[in-house]
């Protein structure tokens, strides 16, 4: 008779996963992390079937044949469009794309924590619940900018500002669970970036066209707000002929069109606690998320908030990971008692 | 970071995981869609595939054994023991522990071994060897295996195992913590409560098994409650269990001896036995007549035998656990007796008496979480030893059904 070993292996696989409006990620207790870009194709039509065969895309496939596809963007908005099925089913197969991507063995249980945006936890956690229960064993569902918090021991004495695509979520974490007051969220974050790019170059340059995809990278490669050190030109079809444009100063105004409102709602949510306790926040803010990579922000936002005191923002290391990653410590510090009964 | 600050990240941490916890279970338990029916529909044909193999076997056994005289001894090599008890009439035959190993085969209800792969009509012997030898040899197999029907020789022979009729998906375990609120159980000389112990390791045992894979692990009670054994036993019905563990410790009045044994269904082997039963059956919340139904619905083979499979591996790993700690503690083995939560239970089910809190030192041990977390990993690898050999056997036949026909 051999002798059981109760390897570290046979365990449960604990994952994290962070569902975001552009981009959803997952990190698991085995190692892996993977990210795609959250959007789902479903085949259109028959023709499309036989190309495609009988299955739904994610990701950057999704772009690939995104002709021969119905494409849904799950979370718009940062939530599931409330009652489109559409939206519901999507949402549960990019969870199933997630967890396929980490590998787990067959028949491998899950416990999973699942990072949604802040708004979708409000608006609708049970089709989240559902929509991961076919995948996981054990299933927490938590608003974003907690997961990260939580990943980064921010327990008290925090604000976390994650600026995804969608939303822009706060939430202050003072040692227990953060109530509704504690959270908030603006729909004003990266996506709202592009479009203000967009708009500011097609009023400059009325003649030439802008695509929105390569706005979107060019952001993500050179975004910047405050004082800039070169100037940034892109090229862009005028006539059909490639023509050079500057948008330094529309790329600056894009970028930190998004801050005063953030600041604004950073200082009123610190504003509701006592003296002592705003200074030890103010001191302790966290930016994550994809825009947070926007170079000049921290300095942008410190000044702005310093007109209530001094303050030290910091920026997470791994904006891509730090949400899925502190979903699976969250995963993996968990009680059983408290897995037990969800 | 100060002792003082990492004291109170520690704290916060704490709270915060409590919670989420809050948070997430308000919105409680998710219906599965499709998981429920489905492992009904499986044990419906599983179910319908032992139907076919009953009969099947029935006969089978009939015909080859009518004129198999050699039968015999490959029987008593096996040891497989067989009791011609009436279903219908209540409790079966009592039968002392001197007896119980020496009950005489008689024609028409052979006890045999027909291993579809070993080849008992190719004349080899068989290749694995009986259950309570696969688990050890320091443990008493004490007390017949009883039911009725000549296909009590399928389910003697270890080849099939309730893996193969029930296929390999996941196995809901019930964790049972013996007595608990208005019943305190046995309570030893300090003041330590039975009921408390049981309670506290079912917990640990339930936190190890909770992410092994394959395996859907339950409680029948997670705090301080009185439970009847009826209730229970429903419980675990509800629940489609596939095993049932309840835990108990043992009391043996004014002696400081300390033993460990392990129960499955059957007639008491001995006085000691019925003792045990009957102090483990009060408050069982069962009327007579109840009673009497669920023994008639007894009579079934596979579940006594893996009963019997799943006790010795406890008991084995339970002693060699324990008696590392306390050189004294004596190995009582594995017995039968008449425990209606054992009975009830329509799966295979045990009752372990992991420890005697009679005996003071075993008491002072008990009160210590590390003690109670070796024994919950002694239940732990008894109950994962079990079911890794069911999947060893189901590995090395993977077509049972089809085996049987090339065969014969
Ligand atoms: N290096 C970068 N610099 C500036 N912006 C970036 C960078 N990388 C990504 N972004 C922008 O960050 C946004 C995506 O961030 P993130 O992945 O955190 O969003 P999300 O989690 O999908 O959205 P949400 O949290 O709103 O649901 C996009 O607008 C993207 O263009
Ligand atoms: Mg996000
Ligand atoms: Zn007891």
């Amino acid at each position: 008779m051999p002798k059981v070993k109760v390897s570290q292996q046979d365990k449960a696989l604990r994952i994290g996963i962070d569902l975001g409006t552009s981009r959803s990620a997952i990190a698991a207790s085995n190692g892996k992390r993977k990210w795609v870009q959250s959007l789902v194709g479903w085949p259109k039509d028959f023709v499309a079937r036989k190309m495609l065969g009988d299955r739904v895309l994610f990701g950057d496939e999704v772009k690939e044949h995104r002709l021969s596809l119905d494409v849904v963007r799950p979370l718009a908005h940062g939530v599931i469009k409330s009652g489109t099925e559409k939206d519901e089913e999507s949402v549960a197969e990019l969870i199933g794309h997630l967890i396929s991507l980490v590998e787990p063995r067959p028949r491998q249980k899950i416990f999973a924590a699942v990072g949604v945006p802040a708004e979708a936890l409000k608006v609708n956690k049970r089709a989240i619940r559902e929509a991961i229960a076919d995948y996981a064993e054990k299933l927490i569902v938590v608003s974003e900018p907690f997961a990260v918090a939580y990943g980064m021991g921010a327990l008290d004495n925090a604000m976390i500002i994650d600026m995804g695509a969608g939303t822009t979520d706060f939430c202050i974490m003072h040692g227990t669970m953060p109530s509704v007051d504690d959270q908030r969220s603006l729909t004003t974050a990266g996506d709202y970036i592009d479009e203000q790019l967009l708009g500011l170059l097609t009023e400059r340059y009325p003649d030439a066209d802008f695509n929105m995809n390569i706005i979107r990278s060019f952001k993500e490669e050179h975004g910047f707000v405050g004082d800039s050190l070169t100037q940034l030109e892109v090229e862009a079809r005028v006539e059909g002929r490639p023509v050079v444009h500057d948008i330094t100063s529309e790329m600056r105004r894009a970028c930190e069109s998004i801050l005063p409102a953030i600041a604004e709602t950073a200082m009123d949510m610190i504003a509701r606690f006592d003296p002592e306790y705003q200074d030890q926040v103010r001191n302790n803010i966290i930016l994550a998320g994809g825009c947070s990579q926007i170079a000049g922000i921290d300095t942008y936002l410190m000044e702005a908030l310093s007109e209530m005191g001094p303050c030290n923002i910091s920026i997470v290391d791994n904006p891509l990971y730090a949400g899925a990653q502190g979903g699976l410590a969250l995963a993996k510090d968990m009680p059983y008692e408290y897995w037990m009964d969800m | 970071m100060s002792s003082y600050k990492k004291a109170h990240q520690r704290a916060s941490k704490a709270t915060i995981l409590y919670g989420v916890y809050r948070d997430n279970s308000g919105s409680g338990k998710l219906p599965r869609p499709e998981q429920q029916p489905r492992s009904r529909a499986r044990r419906g044909i599983s179910i319908g595939v032992l139907a076919v193999l009953l009969l099947l076997t029935g006969f089978l056994v009939h015909t080859v054994f009518r004129d198999a005289d050699n039968f015999v001894s490959s029987v008593e090599i096996q040891k497989a023991r067989y009791v011609a008890g009436d279903r219908n009439k209540g409790l079966p035959p009592l039968i002392t522990e001197a007896n119980a190993g020496v009950v005489p085969i008689k024609e028409g209800n052979l006890t045999g071994f027909l291993s579809p792969r070993s080849g008992f009509f190719s004349g080899k012997g068989p290749v694995l060897p009986p259950a309570d030898k696969m688990a050890g040899k320091s443990e008493t197999v004490a007390g017949p295996v009883f039911g009725a029907g000549d296909y009590q020789a399928l389910f003697d022979q270890p080849g099939v195992a309730i893996a193969d009729l029930f296929g390999l998906g996941v196995r809901t375990i019930v964790i049972d913590a013996g007595h608990g609120g208005e019943d305190p159980g046995a309570i030893g000389t300090n003041g330590l409560m039975e009921k408390d112990i049981t309670l506290k390791i079912a917990r640990l045992l339930y936190n190890r098994l909770l992410d092994e894979e394959g395996i859907n692990v339950i409680m029948t009670r997670d705090s301080d409650v009185t439970l009847s054994l009826k209730h229970r036993v429903e419980y675990a019905r509800e629940h489609d269990a596939d095993l049932l563990v309840s835990i108990h410790l043992n009391t043996i009045p004014n002696s400081p001896l300390t033993i460990v044994e392990t129960y499955y269904f059957g007639p008491p082997a001995d006085d000691q036995s019925m003792k045990v039963a009957k102090k483990e059956n009060y408050h069982s919340g069962y009327a007579v007549t109840e009673f009497n139904e669920l023994i008639n619905e007894l009579g079934d083979a596979l579940k006594q035998q893996e009963s019997r499979k799943l006790a010795s591996h406890i008991q084995k790993n339970v002693y060699n656990t324990l008696s590392r700690q306390n050189s004294n503690i004596v190995n009582a083995g594995v017995k039968t007796a008449p425990f209606v939560i054992l009975l009830g239970a329509e799966t295979p089910a045990v009752l372990a008496e992991v420890t005697c809190i009679s005996n003071t030192g075993e008491e002072a041990r008990l009160a210590k979480p590390a003690y109670r977390d070796k024994i919950a990993g002694a239940l732990e690898r008894g109950i994962l030893s079990y079911l890794n050999q069911l999947r060893q056997q189901d590995r090395q036949r993977p077509e049972q059904g089809s085996n049987i026909y090339a065969e014969s």
